[in-house]
C-alpha cells in the first residue's frame, strides 16, 4: 500500500554482549495517520523496535533488511532527516528533560535544527498552548509533576512537527490523571493533524485507543489485529500475559456466571446496551 | 540535606536582578582585586560604603548575608588575631615573648577583617541575585575566546547547563536513597568517623548507578531530538546588555577612581 508511513522489512537486532537476539526477522507496515499499540511482556523487544525506527540503533543484517520511513530508506547518511519526522517520548519523564526550564527544554530540539530565536519563541508558545502548559513556561523541571513533565516532553516533540510519534511507555510512570491527560492530547493531534502514533505500552486502556495492535513475544511478531481481536484471543492473552480491559474482564465474569454474552460486545456502550436489553426481557 | 545549597539564589526584582550576569561576574572579580588598592582608613571607609551600597541594592535581609559569613567566621577571626599579635611596629600596648599588640597590629587586623567581610559580601551579592543558569551562561560567554585554542566551549556550556539542571534531581535522588536506607536501619548520625564513612557507601553506590542510568537515558533522548555533536546550533537563551549594566560599570569605575585618588602612595 502506498500510504504506509513505516515499512520494516526483515529486521533483527542483537544487543552487544548477548547471544539471544532482541528482535528476530521483524517485518511490519504502519499506515499513515493510524494509532498502533505495540504490546508484549517485559523483554519482548518493544523498546528496541522503537529505537530502530528512530535510527538510534542499527539492525544486525543491514544488507538484507530495510526500514523505510515516509518513503525514505534509512541509511547512516539520512538518519538525521528521518529523525526530523520521528519524535519519541521516553518512559522516565525526569531523564529526558534537557533544559533547565520548560521553555529551554522545548527550545532544545529547535536549537539543534538551527531555528532562529524569534521562530523558537512563537513555536514554544504554540506547543505549550497545545499541551495546556503555557503558564509553566518559566518553571524548572523539579517544580513540575510527572504528568506535567511528560506533557512538556510531548510539547518538545510537537515543536519539530514530526509525522510519527512514538510513545515508549511514556505513561507508565504517571498517575491515572496524568496518563489520561497525556493520551487525550496525543489522540487529539492524531485526529486533527493526521499524526501517526506508535504507543508501546502495558496499559490496556491505552491499547483500546489503537487502530492496530501488534503483539511481540520473544522478539517476534506473534499477532496483529484490532484490539478486540487480540483481547478475544484467550490463548494469546494467557501466553503473553497481557492484562484485559475492564469490559473484557466483566464479560468473562458474566460468562462464568452462566450468561451468554456475545463476542461482539467489546465497548462500554455495547455492554451497557446489551445488559439493559437483557434486563427489559426479564 | 537542604542546607547544602549550590549557588543559593533568592528571587527578587530590584535593579541588581535586572543586570546582565556577565557584567556582574566580571565586576565581582574586579571588585575583589580593587579591594587590595585600599591601604588607609579613608579608602577602607569608602570601600565599605560602596560594598554596603551594593548589598543595599539587593533589598535582602541582613540575616541572609550573615548566613553567608557564618561558615567562614573562624577563618576570619583566626587570620585577624594572627595579624593582631604578630605584627610589630608603632606603639606597643602589650607584649609577651614574641607576641605583642601594637598600633600597626590593630590597624592591620581590622583591615584584614574588613577585606574578608567585603569579599564575602560582594560574592554573596552575586550568587544571591543571579541564578546558577545565568552564571553558567555568563561563564560560557566569558570563556568563549578559548575556542580559538580548540577548547570545545559549545560542549562545555551544554555540560554546565545539564549539570546545573540535574543538581536538584540528584539531590532528590539522594534524599530518597537515604530514606530508603534509613527505613532498613542505617543510622547516618551516630558512630565514629569510620562507621559514618562506611554508612555513606549504601548512598553513593546507588547514586552512581542512578547517575549513569540518567546519563544514558538523557543521551538517547538528546540524540532522538536531533542533537549532533559539533553541528551548528542556535541558542534560545540569550543574555542582553541593558542600561542597568552601565550603572553597574559606572559604579565600579567611580569606586576605582576614588580609591586611586585617596590611597596613600
Amino acid at each position: 500500500m502506498s500510504n504506509d508511513i513505516i515499512k520494516i522489512n526483515n529486521i533483527s537486532y542483537t544487543y552487544p554482549d548477548t547471544d539471544n537476539p532482541a528482535l528476530k526477522n521483524i517485518s511490519l507496515n504502519i499506515v499513515q495517520g493510524s494509532w498502533t499499540a505495540l504490546i508484549g511482556h517485559n523483554g519482548s523487544g518493544k523498546s528496541t523496535l522503537a529505537k530502530i525506527i528512530d535510527g538510534l540503533i542499527i539492525p544486525d543484517n543491514i544488507s538484507n533488511s530495510s526500514i523505510t520511513i515516509d518513503g525514505t530508506v534509512m541509511s547512516p547518511e539520512n538518519v538525521w532527516d528521518i529523525r526530523n519526522n520521528v519524535g519519541v517520548v521516553f518512559q522516565n519523564p525526569d531523564n529526558q528533560f534537557v533544559g533547565a526550564t520548560v521553555e529551554d527544554d522545548i527550545a532544545f530540539g529547535l536549537e539543534n535544527r538551527n531555528i532562529p530565536r524569534d521562530e523558537i519563541d512563537t513555536t514554544i508558545e504554540r506547543v505549550l498552548t497545545e499541551v495546556k502548559m503555557l503558564e509553566f513556561r518559566k518553571k524548572e523541571p523539579q517544580t513540575l509533576s510527572g504528568g506535567q513533565k511528560q506533557r512538556v516532553a510531548l510539547a518538545g516533540i510537537f515543536a519539530i512537527n514530526p509525522k510519527i510519534i512514538i510513545l515508549d511507555e511514556a505513561t507508565s510512570m504517571l498517575d491515572p490523571e496524568g496518563r489520561s491527560q497525556t493520551l487525550s492530547i496525543v489522540k487529539d493531534l492524531q485526529k486533527t493533524q493526521g499524526l501517526t502514533v506508535i504507543s508501546i505500552t502495558h496499559d490496556v486502556d491505552e491499547v483500546m485507543l489503537a487502530d492496530q495492535v501488534i503483539v511481540l513475544d520473544d522478539g517476534q511478531v506473534v499477532e496483529k489485529g484490532v484490539p478486540s481481536q487480540i483481547f478475544n484471543n484467550e490463548e494469546l492473552v494467557r501466553r503473553t500475559q497481557i492484562g484485559l480491559p475492564f469490559i473484557y474482564r466483566l464479560r468473562n465474569a458474566l460468562i462464568q456466571k452462566g450468561m451468554q454474552v456475545p463476542v461482539e460486545i467489546n465497548t462500554k456502550e455495547k455492554l451497557v446496551k446489551y445488559l439493559c436489553q437483557l434486563n427489559s426481557k426479564m | 540535606m537542604s542546607k547544602i545549597i549550590l549557588g543559593r539564589y533568592i528571587p527578587g526584582n530590584t535593579i541588581i536582578y535586572k543586570m546582565d550576569p556577565r557584567g556582574k561576574i566580571m565586576i565581582t572579580f574586579l571588585y575583589i582585586i580593587v579591594i587590595f588598592l585600599a591601604n588607609n582608613w579613608l579608602t577602607y571607609l569608602i570601600l565599605t560604603l560602596f560594598t554596603l551600597g551594593a548589598v543595599a541594592t539587593t533589598g535582602l535581609k541582613p540575616k541572609v548575608y550573615w548566613d553567608g559569613i557564618k561558615p567562614l567566621i573562624w577563618l576570619i577571626l583566626f587570620t585577624s588575631i594572627l595579624q593582631l599579635i604578630f605584627t610589630s611596629g608603632g606603639r606597643i600596648y602589650w607584649q609577651w615573648g614574641i607576641l605583642s599588640i601594637t598600633e600597626y597590629g590593630i590597624q592591620n587586623s581590622i583591615y584584614i577583617f574588613l577585606r574578608f567581610v567585603m569579599i564575602i559580601l560582594i560574592s554573596t551579592v552575586l550568587t544571591l541575585t543571579t541564578t546558577s543558569l545565568q552564571i553558567a551562561d555568563a561563564l560560557a560567554w566569558i570563556l568563549n575566546p578559548l575556542k580559538y585554542i580548540n577548547v570545545p566551549i559549545e560542549q562545555v556550556s551544554l555540560v554546565m547547563a545539564i549539570a546545573l539542571r540535574f543538581v536538584p534531581t540528584l539531590m532528590d535522588e539522594t534524599v530518597k536513597i537515604m530514606n530508603a536506607q534509613k527505613a532498613r536501619g542505617v543510622d547516618f548520625n551516630s558512630g565514629g568517623l569510620i562507621r559514618r564513612a562506611k554508612n555513606i557507601v549504601p548512598i553513593l553506590v546507588p547514586l552512581f548507578i542512578n547517575s549513569l542510568t540518567i546519563a544514558l537515558d538523557l543521551s538517547i533522548a538528546m540524540e532522538s531530538r536531533g542533537y549532533r555533536e559539533n553541528a551548528p546550533r542556535t541558542h534560545y537563551r540569550a543574555l542582553k546588555w541593558s542600561k542597568y549594566d552601565y550603572i553597574n560599570l559606572g559604579y565600579f569605575v567611580v569606586l576605582t577612581l576614588v580609591l586611586l585618588i585617596f590611597r596613600t602612595k
